[in-house]
This record gives C-alpha cells, structure tokens and sequence, in this order.
C-alpha cells in the first residue's frame, strides 16, 4: 500500500482536517482501465460534519478510502491533518489510522465476542494506551449506551450496534472520523438517531465527521455536502436540506442523462 | 444430485483439502501397514520356500520324555533306500558371531549354527574350503560383507557360553531365512556341530531328496517304517505350508499392531471430517435451504452431502493408497533389512489392500459426514429467504453432556475398580474403562472448553489483549473448538498414559533389582536364554570375584509324603555365596546362606505346603528320581528373580541334572571398575552372546526395553498428532475466512497485519493447549490407574510423574498450535481489508 516516491510534501495551506489534492485512483489497465477518482481536490475543515454524495459506483466510497488510509491512491497526494497519508509504509499506516482516524462502516462494525464497553475501546486497547476516561465518559453519555455497555452485540439492536460503533470511533478522540453509509443498514429512526449523535459530536463535542451517503435525508444532517459524479467533484452546497440534495440530485441525474 | 455433489466438491475444494489431507494420510497408515506386512511375508516365503527347495521329505527332532534326535543309523538305512537320491543331516542351533570391534554381529535371536557338507545345494560355498576340525567354521556371504571377514580371518563365537576362536576357512551363499532377516549363519563339519549342540552321531534333521521318478509321498511311505513313532515326518510341500503358516502368524502380529495406530489416526481424522462437513453445511444453509424450497426432499439433501463426502472419501482413499505404498517403500527401504531382521523384498500390492484402502477411506468419511447431513437435512426450506436459523441446539449441547458425564464417570469408575483377582482381565476391563472414558471426555469437551481454556488464561497474559481476542475466539464456537482440540488429545491421552504407565514401571524395576540384587556384577544372555554352566565356573575362577552363584531353575516333584503331592521349582544357586549376592528378606530363619542338605523356601510354597524353619523336604532328583532329604533354614519373601525353593547347584549337578543359568552374579575386588569389567569379559572368553553389567548397566538395562517399545509407540502415535495438526489447521482456516470481515475492520481501526497473524496464531494455541491439558490430564489418569494395577503385582510400584517429558507433551501442544497457525495466519494478515468490510 506504499507508494510516492516524492518526500512528504507539507499540507498546502492553513491546516485542514483531512485534505486531497489532484487525488487520483484508477484500476486495472489498458482497455479495462478504471478511473475511480480523477484529480480530486478537495479540504475537510476540522469541527465540520461533511456528507459525500453521489451516485453509484461515483467513487465515494474510493475517495473515503484513499483519505483515511485504507486504500492507497494512484496519484496525488492526500493528508490527515498536516501528515501526508500518500507517502506512509503500511505500518504507519496502521498506526495512523488507530491513532488518529475513526471508522464507522455500513456492517460489520462490531466484534462479536467484545461486549459494548470493549467494542468502544478496541483501538485503545490495540494500542495498548489507556483511555481518557472523562471523555470516554461523555462520549458514552452522548450515545446514550450507559445501560448497554455490558451487553454483546447480539443483544442489542442494529441502531444501538451503530451508535457503539459511532462512540468507538469517537472515543480514542481522532482528528477525523469516516462514515461509509453509516445508516444504509438501518431503518429510518434508528438511522435517524445515529445521524442526530453524529451532529452531536461534531456540535458538542467539536469532532469532524466525513460521510458517505446516498441518502439526501441523511446528507441534510451535515454541514457541508460534497457531489462526486464520475470520479471528480462537481459541486458542494452549504447547510443543506433534504429538499435541496433531492432538488440537486434529479437536476444532475437530468444532465448527466443528456450529456 | 451427484452432479450436484461433484460441483460442489469442485468449489469448496480448498475447504475440503485438510479433511481430504487428514483422510488421505490415515489411509496412507493402513495401506502403508497391509503392503508392509504382505511385503514382508512375502518375502519371508520366498526366503524359506527357496531355503527348502530340494528337500522331499524331512525327518526332524521328535520328543519322548525327552528330546529324541535322528541318528547317524537312521541317516545310513535312509541313504540305503532305492527311493532315496541324497539325504543331509542337519544339525542347528543358536550360536552368536563377534563383529571386528568385538560386538555381537546382528541379533541374538537370529544369530544361527548349523552344519554343512559336500553336495547341500541350499549352502553354495563361494569361497574357501569346508571346515573340518572344532576350531574351523564357514560363514554366510552377507555376514562377510557385512563384517569384512574373508577366508583365513580368525573370529570369536559363542553358543551359550563362554567365547570360542576359529579360523574361516570359507564363504558360502544362502538363501536361509534367518540371514534374509538380518541374522548370521555360522556352519560347522557335522561333528562338530553334532558336538556343539547335540551328541556325537545325532542330527536336528534328515533332509532328504527323492531318486529321480519317485514322489514324495512315495519317498514318506518308504521311509516311515524306519524311523520311531516318536520322530516327526514331514513332506516338502509339509515344511513349506508349515512355515508359511507360522509366518503368517507372524505378519499377521506386525499387521494387527500396525493397524491398530492406523485406526487411532483414522479416529482422530473423523472428527475433521465432521468438523469441516458441520462448517460446509453451516455455510450452505442459504444454498441448501433453496433446495428444499424448489421441491427436494430431505433425504435428497442428506444424500447430496453424502455424495460428496463420498467423493471425497474415494479420492482421499485413492491418493492415501498411493501414498501408503509410498510408505512401504519407504519403510522398506529404512528398516527391513540387517538392522530390524525383517527381510526385504519385493513390495506386494495385494488387490485386498487396494480395497481395503478405498474401502476405509470412503466409509470413514461418509460415517463422518453422516451427522452433518443429517443436520443439513433438517433445515427449514425458510432459511432460504433469510429467516434467521440456529443450527447447533442448546438442547443437543445438553444431551451431548449428559452422556458424555455419564460415560467420564463410567469409564473412570470403569479404570478403577478391582473387579476380579485375575491381573490380565483387570487390565482389560481397565483397558475397556479408559476407552469409555475417553469417549466421554470428547463428549464433555465442549463444555470443559470455557473451564479449560480459562485456566490457560495466565499464559496468554503477556500477549496482552491480542491474547484475550484470542481466547474469546477460541471459545466462540465452543463444539468446533471442542471437536478441533479432542483430535489432539486422544494422541496426547495415549502418549501420556503409556508414558506415565513406562515412568512407574522402569522406576519399580530399578528399585526392585536395588533392593533384591546385591552383586556388583550380572553377566546374562538376550532375555530369557540360559548359559551353560562353564559360564558360571569361569566367572568363578577369576582371580577378581570373590562371591559368585548362577542361577539354574527345575521343576522337581516331592517325594510322597513328605510335603504333599506335586512338585515345585528348585532353584540352584551358589549356597555358600548366596547373601552376598542377593538380598532376600527372611521371614523365617536366620541367614540364606546354604550348607549341605540345607534348603530355603519361597513363602508361596511354605504357606501351601505348611512348612517352616526345621521341617524336613523330601525331593525326587533327576532321571533316577533319587530321594534326597533337605533341611528347611528358612523361608523368604516374594523376590524378583527368585521364585521357589533354593539349593546348592551340588545337588542338581550329583544328580545328572543338567543346569543352565539365567544369571550369574560376582562380588569383585574393589567393586565396579572397568578394568574389572574387562576382566570379566575377558574370563568368559569374549563371549559375543553374554552380556556382562555393572549395576548401573543392569538398571539401564531394566530401562532400555521399555524406552524401545515406548520410542516406536511414540512414532506410531506421531501420526494421530500430524493428523490432530491438520485439524487444527483446517479449523483455523475455516475460522478466518468466516471472519473476513471482522478481521477487516479490526485491520481499519488500527491492528497490523502482525497483529491479526498473533491474534489467529494465540487462537491456535489456546485450541492446541486446551487439546493437550485435557490429553495429558486424562492421559496421567489413565497412567495412574493402570499403575494401581500394576501395584498389586509390584510392591515397589509408585506413580512416577515425568514433570519433564510432561513439560515437553504441553510444549509439544503449544508448538502443534504455532505450527498449525503458520498458514491461516498468513492467510489472515493478508486479508484484503476493503473487499473484507464491504463483504456481506
Ligand atoms: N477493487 C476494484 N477494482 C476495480 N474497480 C473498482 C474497484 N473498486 C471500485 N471500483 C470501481 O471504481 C468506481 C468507483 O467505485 P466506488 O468508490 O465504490 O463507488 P461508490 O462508493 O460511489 O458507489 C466504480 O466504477 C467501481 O466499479
Ligand atoms: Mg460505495
């Protein structure tokens, strides 16, 4: 997953939580070549909850991936607050990503065998370093699981299992966190809870929060959205509603069908 | 459906390759086992078969109230017959050749005698002249190479008593079978060996050759009337049938023992088998639940799985045939030969092992496979649409457990009860006993799973959390762990046992010939042989012993009326010696030590007979059934080697009684040195045949059967614990690739990939440790209750532990695990961490 043969190069400017510049992936070559993301630039501001949006198979998923270290891009460069993330080893990698970034994936975000409380603190645990407990405390608190913490996966519901999910990618207080569909797999109200505490932790407790979605319910949590059509960035709105995304979207679905 | 099952076979075939490994190497076992031991008879029969060509009809040794040998007379009127072509007297005995570096040449059992003269077409002469005179001998062509002996060499021999010189005068070629096996042939002129073995004039056997024309039953009706009723007659096709059979029976030993290990690997294979069928089914339940949900029926569900397994039966059954006369050629080439005494040959595919292979491999895997199907069977056609669907029941894990608790407290109770007064069904019902308990812990494992592993627990504290992933892990699946970890405990359970079982044994044995032998030195043959009785004056004779008796055993009757009917053994011994060398407890009388007309009694034959110090013992000696009166000095308890009533040798010798010695025992100058020990040798000419101990060779020696026997058992055993690694493997490998996902996200939020390859290699070994504490725990359960049996037989029987070895069994589990773990763990850490999180 290491490549980049230049030196790490400093962040471009004024230091945002995560930033691309002229990020590139692209799969497979010749005639079956895929361009996944195609120069994407682009800045997540530290204390912002940004949405992702875009259609199918857009590079969403690509452009989370390549930003918070589980992929490695083809070109450009991509940094995590001001550490360039497209010049590190696998290993530092690793360590970046348990340090300093946070996860909260569509499935599979918890470990059967961990009850609550040790899901939460998994990456501290990997680590080896002892968690802060005010903040594990809030965090907890803020996720409403003080009841559950002793409780197994199996035993709680798929919202109570998301919002564990949320509160371990918060607890080890990274500098961002990355949601890929966070609500794809549950219903409306549970989905709804998990967005109105990712907010919260953004809000109160001054986390950033990146989120793919492909739902505009779900975008109008954020503060920012961000369009990606066909591997490149073609618009961003600020405050969004559901109404506006929807609005956005039919307008680009028009475009894109007679371009 | 067999199409069905076909394709199957065709995708799962990764998954399939341990069962398919684990089939294969047991079937391996049990073909490498039936060509072995067919090659072997074969090869024994072909080595008699062309050792008795030319011989149509043998007269041999007959018995009546005593050996009774053919004579030189009988040999002429034989030779004086018109059917008769040629007859040869034979003559045959044990006789042991010293190697250049004064070693024994091949072992005691197979080192042979015998005579030779003009015309024997079995005994070709390559080289050289026929010896003539007592201190001239020819020897067998390999024997020759072996040694580097050659026509002119001057050798050290011996029978059974002290070493003789002699000067080969020649090399002959032989296809005897004893040579076959490794042993030597050393030929004599028949005077000679008539003198060596038997009385000048007598032959062990006429072989005799028909004249041209004349059949060989002919030949027997010619010459029955010549010879006594007393003497056996036997055609050639007689002899060759006769030593087929007593090879067979042979063989048929080396098989069974073989095929016993061969079954244990397979048992351990079955819970592999079962093990990766369950996982299939697990997997498929989607799959197989549409199935049902298009129209097929349960049993069609049961058979696909089965028609599976039976594909892989038959192909793990066809490569373990190949692989398994892989074996035998293998263990051909190792061990048949000069060292073991199995001759060699060519190897012998008999179409019954060819089927019997196949056979094994594809019952074993469809019996194995049988639960699992029906299981897949029973899955509601719902679970095609999603509906959630459980398996593995609470209720099964119950009656799984009740009667693996009925069973542990059976068997056990089974091990240690004294059932009757009879030591060999004691130790079967034991044997039976340990058996069921056996089962029952493997039905109790899956709940002794959280106990065990929790106690583990310490061991994993330095690997930190890693450890503790681990262990939970390792406890997810608790029958999947439990069935992973039973195959490596029943290996383990063996091992233990028997090693326990050893420990105990060489530790009594030690500390009995301690406490009952008090002689610097032994000088003795290969196990139960006797020496003659020059042996026993030559050690006296040395200018170095100060103390010495043989040790002559005979059965000998009581004079009516004196003690009772019936006779008793009598012990022959040096009596003026006697207290030097042994020590035996007196529960009567004041010394052991023997004078004229004087006789000491085992406490058996005291206590049956009613007598004591001072009564009088009358015995009838020898052929002339003389009677003498002997004096009863005292009555000792029960001994090792010692085990009826005692006299001085004198009395035996007066009486034409001839005696042999199983031991003999000295006192030296000085005690144990090797110079002395030299000298010893020296004193019994070199003897090849005899051994001559210090005390600490004679514990040694007490030692080193036992060490053998367990040493090959552990070999034996060695395969039930690759297969039980295969296992663990297979296991392993089901586990990450169902847990792909999580190990994706573990490797998201931070864990490295050394990390996940600790994280599945810890699992590993808490799996393999859990097998190997409950192995070595039943294994020393086990060892102690045979040990109590052995106890009534032993009073210096103790439970020995050996902490070492033990150790070595854990860390041997522990390594079982790391080993096992080499390839998931890869497998793990290079899973690919975005394909894994977004798997559903
Ligand atoms: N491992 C891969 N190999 C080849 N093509 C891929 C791979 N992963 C993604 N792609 C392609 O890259 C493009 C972007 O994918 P992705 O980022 O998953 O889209 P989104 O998350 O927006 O649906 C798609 O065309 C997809 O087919
Ligand atoms: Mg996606």
């Amino acid at each position: 997953m290491t490549q980049t043969h230049t030196a790490p190069r400093p962040a471009p400017h004024a230091v945002a939580a995560a930033t691309a510049e002229r990020l590139t992936k692209s799969y497979g070559s010749g005639e079956t070549r895929v361009v996944a993301l195609d120069q994407v630039s682009v800045r997540f501001e530290a204390g912002q909850f940004t949405a992702i949006m875009g259609p199918s198979g857009s590079g969403k998923s690509t452009l989370m991936h390549c930003l918070a270290g589980l992929d490695s891009a083809t070109d450009g460069h991509a940094w995590i607050g001001d550490t360039e993330i497209t010049s590190l080893s696998d290993k530092q990698l690793t360590k970046l990503r348990r340090d300093r970034v946070g996860f909260v994936f569509q499935a599979f975000n918890l470990l059967p065998t961990l009850t609550a409380a040790e899901n939460i603190t998994l990456p501290m645990d990997i680590a080896g370093t002892k968690p802060d407990t005010g903040w594990l405390n809030q965090v907890i608190e803020t996720v409403g699981l003080s009841g559950r913490l002793k409780h197994r996966p199996n035993q709680l519901s798929g919202g109570q299992q998301q919002r564990v999910a949320v509160a371990r990618a918060l607890a080890s207080r990274p500098a961002i966190i990355f949601g890929d569909e966070p609500t794809g797999n549950l219903d409306s109200r549970a989905g709804a809870e998990v967005l109105q505490f990712l907010r919260n932790s953004v809000r109160e407790l001054g986390q950033t929060v990146v989120m793919v979605t492909h739902d505009p319910m779900a975008a109008a949590y954020a503060d920012r959205v961000v369009f990606l059509a066909d591997g490149r960035i073609v618009d961003e709105m600020a405050d969004p509603t559901a109404e506006r995304v929807l609005d956005h979207m039919r307008r680009f679905e028009a475009v894109g069908r007679t371009s | 459906m067999f199409r069905t099952a076909l394709r199957n076979v065709l995708a799962h075939k990764a998954k399939l390759l341990m069962t398919a490994l684990a089939v294969t190497l047991g079937v391996a076992f049990v073909a490498g086992s039936l060509v072995f031991s067919s090659t072997v008879s074969r090869a024994y029969s072909d080595a008699v078969s062309s050792d008795l060509r030319g011989i149509d009809l043998a007269v041999t040794e007959g018995w009546d109230d005593g050996p009774l040998h053919p004579d030189q007379r009988l040999l002429d009127e034989i030779a004086a017959l018109p059917e008769t072509g040629a007859v040869f007297g034979d003559v045959r005995g044990n006789a042991a050749l010293a190697g250049p570096d004064g070693e024994r040449v091949g072992e005691l059992w197979s080192s042979t005698a015998g005579s030779i003269v003009e015309g024997d077409e079995r005994r070709t002469l390559v080289e050289g002249r026929l010896p003539e005179g007592e201190d001239e001998l020819v020897i067998d062509s390999r024997t020759a190479e072996r040694t580097g002996f050659t026509t002119g060499d001057t050798v050290t021999w011996s029978t059974d008593g002290p070493g003789r010189t002699a000067t080969v005068t020649g090399v002959f070629e032989t296809e005897d079978g004893d040579v076959a096996a490794g042993g030597t042939l050393l030929l004599f002129a028949p005077d000679v060996a008539q003198e060596i073995f038997l009385e000048p004039g007598q032959y062990g056997q006429l072989n005799v050759t028909a004249a041209p024309g004349v059949s060989q039953d002919e030949l027997r009706s010619a010459v029955e009337p010549l010879v006594t009723d007393s003497l056996d007659l036997a055609t050639g096709t007689e002899l060759v049938a006769e030593q087929e059979r007593s090879i067979a029976s042979y063989t048929e030993g080396l098989r069974t023992g073989l095929l016993i290990f061969a079954g244990i690997s397979l048992f351990v294979g079955i819970f592999i088998i079962a093990n990766t069928f369950t996982m299939l089914v697990t997997q498929r339940i989607r799959e197989l639940a549409l199935l049902r949900a298009v129209g097929a029926s349960r049993r069609q569900v049961t058979r696909s799985v089965l028609i599976e397994s039976f594909v892989v039966g038959l192909l793990a059954g066809a490569t373990g045939l190949v692989v398994g006369i892989g074996v035998a050629l293998l263990l051909r080439a190792t061990i048949a030969g000069e060292a073991s005494g199995l001759p060699a040959g060519e190897l012998v595919v008999g179409l019954d092992s060819v089927l019997v292979s196949l056979g094994v491999g594809v019952v074993v895997t469809m019996l194995s496979a049988w639960l699992p199907a029906r299981r897949a069977a029973k899955i509601p056609p719902a679970a095609a649409v999603g509906a959630a669907y459980a398996p593995a029941t609470r209720r099964g894990l119950v009656v799984r457990t009740t009667v693996g608790a009925v069973l542990t407290v059976l068997g056990g109770a089974l091990a240690l009860v004294r059932a009757t007064d009879d030591m060999s069904s004691n130790f079967l019902i034991m044997t039976f006993g340990a058996m069921v308990l056996l089962t029952g812990v493997i039905l109790l494992t899956p709940v002794l799973s959280r106990p065990v592993i929790a106690a583990v627990r310490p061991l994993l504290r330095p690997f930190g959390f890693l450890g503790d992933l681990a262990r939970r892990n390792a406890l997810r699946d608790s029958r999947r762990t439990a069935a992973t970890a039973s195959a490596l405990m029943i290996g383990l359970t063996l091992i233990t046992a028997l090693t326990v079982g050893a420990a105990g044994m060489q530790r009594a044995m030690a500390e009995e010939l301690e406490q009952t032998v008090s002689a610097d030195y032994e000088v003795r043959m290969f196990s139960t042989m006797s020496m003659s009785s020059d042996v026993r004056e030559a050690v006296a004779a040395a200018p170095e012993v100060t103390a010495s008796t043989g040790l002559a055993t005979e059965y000998v009757e009581f004079d009516a009326g004196s003690a009772g009917d019936g006779g008793a053994i009598l012990h022959g011994v040096n009596g003026a010696d006697l207290p030097e060398l042994m020590a035996l407890e007196l529960a009567e009388g004041e010394s052991a030590r023997l004078g004229e007309g004087e006789i000491l009694l085992d406490a058996d034959t005291a206590a049956e007979r009613g007598l004591g110090t001072g009564d009088t013992v009358a015995l009838r000696l020898g052929e002339a059934e003389q009677v003498e009166e002997f004096t009863v000095v005292g009555v000792y308890e029960d001994h090792r080697t010692l085990y009826g009533m005692v006299t001085d040798v004198s009395v035996l010798e007066r009486n034409g009684i001839s005696t042999e010695d199983r031991f003999v025992w000295a006192m030296t100058e000085g005690g144990v040195s090797p110079a002395t020990t030299e000298a010893l040798r020296a004193a019994v000419g070199d003897s090849p045949a005899l051994s001559v101990l210090d005390r600490e060779a004679m514990i040694a020696e007490v030692s080193a059967e036992a060490d053998t026997a367990l040493t090959l058992v552990y070999a034996l055993l060695g395969m039930a614990v690759v297969i039980a690694v295969l296992g663990v493997v297979n296991t392993l490998a089901m586990s990450v690739m169902e847990r792909r996902s999580e190990i994706g996200m573990l490797r998201a939020v931070g864990l490295d990939r050394s990390g996940v390859a600790r994280m599945v290699r810890l699992e590993s070994v808490v799996i393999s440790l859990f097998g190997g504490v409950l192995g070595i725990g039943l294994g020393i359960f086990i060892g102690w209750a045979g040990g109590l049996k052995l106890a009534e037989q032993m009073s210096t029987y103790q439970l020995v532990l050996p902490y070492e070895r033990l150790g070595l069994f854990l860390l041997l589990a522990a390594v079982v695990g790391v080993v096992a773990a080499l390839w998931p763990a890869r497998r793990a850490a290079r899973t690919d961490m975005l394909s894994a999180i977004h798997a559903t």
